[in-house]
């Protein structure tokens, strides 16, 4: 397995060993299955992978999106969902010695001190969910969440994975983190919980049917399964909370069962909604659209203040889902659903442990280093779509050309420990990962980019970002640090629509 | 002669200033609106995630990334890759969950013993630095 051998390899291997008798490929899943204890369970999914065939799906013989049938002539399916159970292993880990001291993270080894956040465990929702009792199906059990120390918490993640290299299909796998180990170890690959993916070729029109077992099993450890712990050598009964779930922004809308970021109402943390250029079909999210020749529209929407967004809070979030859901008539529902940007009642909102929207945080690497800087490199070379005239350019052609010279001629002067190699940002710019965009703009762009725009107040601009950038990476940041970069951050964002949403003529100031 | 000069010039500035400070009020041009997307918007609930959820290493998408990475040398067929993906996946939870409940170590690296990287002159000898001791 470590080294990608594939099935048919293996099969062959005592052509070239008489001597060793090796099982079959099928023997050894089976063995292994013996030996750890526990079996992978598969599911039959659509062909097309717009549902899997769990729970209360299991009956149906014909998808409920595509209408194709589940299997096919000789009555086998014809597409499945492997699915490997995690509860049986969170119980390996407690009956592990080396592991359950390193799970002892959580509750011994981290220390919260009011004001400083250094680990999820100082976030306010967790801080909340220690003085809040467990329910479930809307009993209140009578313990409160991770009274005990061996209680596991769980982040849940999925992303959009392409196997091929045209990126026309698309695989979702979903993985779970343990986060009561300690940091620096928490998302090596040994201790990442891999549930399974959902198949491709397309994305899943019903997600949460794929999440269906996982959320089975997720229910069943809010309430409590047995298991040893060989710290203490007894018995225990182990519960495990999921408490974030986390990915780019259409992961995020899948799970959540909302209408993404095209949507009228797009965002998942507010209510502010989106608008339309005359003409152009794309929806955007200006702060402000007093010029935009809306009429009928109310007063607040007309001017969003930032420091008072209409944020979505638990209570309405599920409220709304629940109406979209009992919505009479089809039309209804997609009346309903386009005003909210929710399709219906996420499965996930099942388990107690998690808060709409605030248990589903925006995802920085995404958000940052694969949207908001290449955007603001494409808006200031001018390259961003409809922004071609000469007059938007802030860095000219053969400035920019040096810039990326000397952006990819400084690899040869980085030690490796900082990152991977630099390329050059003007001819190999689609090169550029998530980690080279985020070298680059903390630490080569403030001084590549001094005094090389038309006007230097851009560049000013951007060094206010990258100061707010860093705050925000910050091992342990500070309750004024947070109120630093939320004042930070609406000055930035008004400035941005200032500056780069402003007439042209501006540029001469 | 002069003086209409002069007074064409400040007739010719103040136009134009009172032109730019016109467009500098009327900020808002629908035609660049595109410059507005959601991920802008979502810089504003930076400062709320990170106070109610926690710091923003904790569930970003790096090791999520590194994850699929990984993944991907599974895929051998191109008719069914998404089996090759689901049968790697479960064979390495079995294999972890295996080195768990026994204890193992099924990562079979072969562990060398680290190259000394020492040199001497006839003067004096360098000690590689683990074997410098300082009490």
């Amino acid at each position: 397995v470590h080294d990608h051998l594939s099935d048919a390899t293996f099969e062959r291997f005592p052509l070239a060993f008489p001597s060793i008798s090796l099982p079959s490929v099928r023997q050894a899943r089976r063995r292994l299955e013996n030996l750890a204890g526990f079996k992978t369970v598969l599911y039959d999914c659509c062909p097309n992978s717009c549902m899997c065939y769990s729970g209360p799906h299991n009956i149906l013989d014909h998808c409920l999106y595509c209408k194709e049938p589940r299997r096919n002539e000789a009555g086998k399916p014809r597409q499945t969902f492997k699915y490997t159970p995690f509860i049986p292993r969170l119980r390996a880990a407690h009956a592990n010695k080396s592991r359950a001291q390193l799970m002892r993270y959580r509750a011994h080894e981290h220390h919260h001190t009011p004001g400083r956040m250094t680990d999820i465990f100082d976030s306010t929702s967790y801080c909340d969910l220690l003085n809040s009792k467990v329910t479930v199906d809307g009993k209140e059990l009578p313990f409160c969440f991770f009274s005990d120390t061996r209680d596991i918490a769980l982040g849940l993640s999925t992303d959009r994975f392409a196997p091929f290299k045209k990126r026309k299909q698309t695989t979702w796998p979903i993985i779970l983190f343990n986060y009561n180990l300690p940091p620096d170890i928490r998302i090596h690959s040994g201790n990442i919980i891999d549930l399974g993916t959902m198949p491709g070729p397309k994305k899943p029109k019903d997600a949460d049917s794929y999440l269906f077992p996982a959320v089975q099993e997720l229910m069943q450890l809010e309430q409590g399964v047995t298991a040893f712990d060989t710290l203490s050598e007894s018995l225990f009964v182990m519960r495990a909370y999921l408490i974030h779930v986390f990915g780019d922004i259409p992961a995020m809308s899948m799970l959540m069962r909302m209408k993404g970021h095209n949507g009228t109402c797009p965002c998942r943390m507010c209510d502010i909604i989106g608008i339309r250029a005359p003409g152009d079909k794309t929806l955007y999210v200006p702060l402000d659209r007093r010029n935009l020749g809306i009429d009928g529209t109310p007063a607040e929407h007309i001017r969003y203040d930032p420091t008072a967004l209409p944020l979505r809070t638990h209570t309405k979030f599920m409220q709304q889902a629940r109406q979209v859901q009992n919505s009479a008539t089809d039309a209804e529902e997609k009346r309903l659903s386009k005003a909210f940007g929710i399709k219906g009642v996420p499965l996930l909102s099942t388990l107690s442990a998690l808060t709409f929207p605030t248990s589903f945080p925006y995802d920085f690497m995404h958000l940052i280093w694969e949207n908001l800087i290449p955007n603001l490199v494409l808006l200031w070379t001018g390259q961003f779509k409809g922004f071609g005239s000469e007059a938007d350019r802030q860095l000219t052609k053969p400035v920019w050309e040096a810039i990326g010279e000397a952006c990819g001629s400084s690899s040869r002067t980085i030690p490796s420990a900082f990152g991977a190699p630099m390329h050059n940002m003007a001819t190999e710019k689609h090169q550029f990962s998530a980690d080279n965009w985020s070298f680059w703009t903390l630490y080569l762009a403030p001084s590549l980019l001094h005094r090389r725009f038309q006007n230097d107040r851009y560049h000013h601009h951007f060094v206010e970002l990258v100061h707010l950038l860093n705050i925000c990476l910050q091992f342990e940041i500070s309750d004024e640090e947070i109120e630093t970069v939320r004042a930070g951050m609406i000055n930035w964002v008004e400035d941005y629509e200032r500056y780069n949403f402003i007439c042209q003529l501006t540029l001469f100031f | 002669m002069s003086g209409t000069i002069l007074f064409v010039n400040s007739l010719y500035f103040s136009d134009a200033q009172r032109g730019m400070t016109y467009r500098y009020y009327y900020r808002y041009n629908p035609e660049r609106i595109s410059a507005c997307p959601l991920t802008v918007h979502a810089l504003l609930h930076i400062a709320d995630s990170i106070a109610i959820a926690g710091p923003v290493w904790a569930y970003w998408a790096f090791p999520m990334e590194r994850y699929c990475g990984k993944l991907l040398p599974a895929i051998k067929s191109r008719r069914f890759p998404y089996s090759n993906l689901s049968n790697r996946i479960s064979d390495i939870a079995l294999i972890r969950a295996l080195e768990l409940v026994y204890d193992l170590d099924l990562s079979y690296k072969i562990k060398r013993p680290l190259a000394k990287k020492t040199f001497s002159t006839p003067e004096c000898e360098f000690l590689p630095s683990r074997e410098l001791s300082f009490d």
